[in-house]
């Protein structure tokens, strides 16, 4: 599995940040092409990686202040936590598939939370197929995804019951 | 995503999916990000 995703790119910016350094290595043997890295995959993970230190970064008085339901807010601050658990895989292990995992977990809370559940299983389903393939690379991980998965089964019962009841009250207001 | 995240399993994913699978997840976690903050 390839674990150099950002090693690649962390080489790349050094030189692009150094030029003394770029100057020291052309004695050194040149990349072979597949290990070239264009400028847009560079910029892309240069924002990535901003992202990753944003959301590292956040505290807990960072979180949206209208939020006033207690539980609303517990749910918010775990999602937080997940979220720097998640900044700490990637700056530890890099592992790609790991963090796709990941992101379509906490996609699938944000499709649950749109009522969109079809689209939120789907999410789950390929979550846990790359869960599966990276189970034995990146033992964190899991921790990581179960609470992703909590979460997310937490939203989608929630949505159920309100669904539930909306179809109650509409069957009222045919009855009135 | 996941054709792609295989893609890059594999090690066959093209210079451009990876672009593209790494703009994808900086989308996902900044709408996060988004949702949770002011």
């Amino acid at each position: 599995m390839n674990f150099n995703f950002f090693k690649k790119h962390e080489a790349v910016s050094s030189q692009e940040t150094n030029p003394t350094e770029e100057i020291k290595n052309t004695t050194e043997p040149e990349t072979s092409p597949e290990e070239e890295i264009s400028p847009e995959r560079v910029e892309a993970l240069t924002e990535y990686e901003n992202t990753v230190k944003e959301i590292a970064s956040l505290k807990e008085s960072d979180l949206k202040d209208e939020i006033e339901n207690p539980e609303e807010r517990i749910a918010l601050s775990e999602k937080l936590t997940l979220l720097q658990k998640i900044s700490e895989t990637v700056k530890d292990h890099a592992p790609e598939l790991a963090i796709a995992a990941v992101g379509l977990g906490s996609l699938a809370i944000g499709l649950a939370q749109e009522g969109n559940l079809d689209l939120a299983n789907s999410a789950v389903m390929s979550a846990e197929k790359i869960t599966a393939m990276v189970a034995s690379a990146v033992t964190a991980f899991s921790a990581v995804f179960s609470s992703i998965l909590w979460s997310y089964k937490n939203y989608t019962k929630e949505q159920e019951v309100k669904d539930s009841f909306k179809i109650d009250n509409s069957s009222h207001a045919i009855a009135a | 995503m996941l054709e792609i995240a295989e893609k890059i399993k594999n090690q066959t994913a093209t210079e451009e999916e990876v672009t593209e699978f790494t703009k994808g997840l900086t989308a996902l976690l900044s709408g996060i990000k988004k949702d949770i903050t002011k």
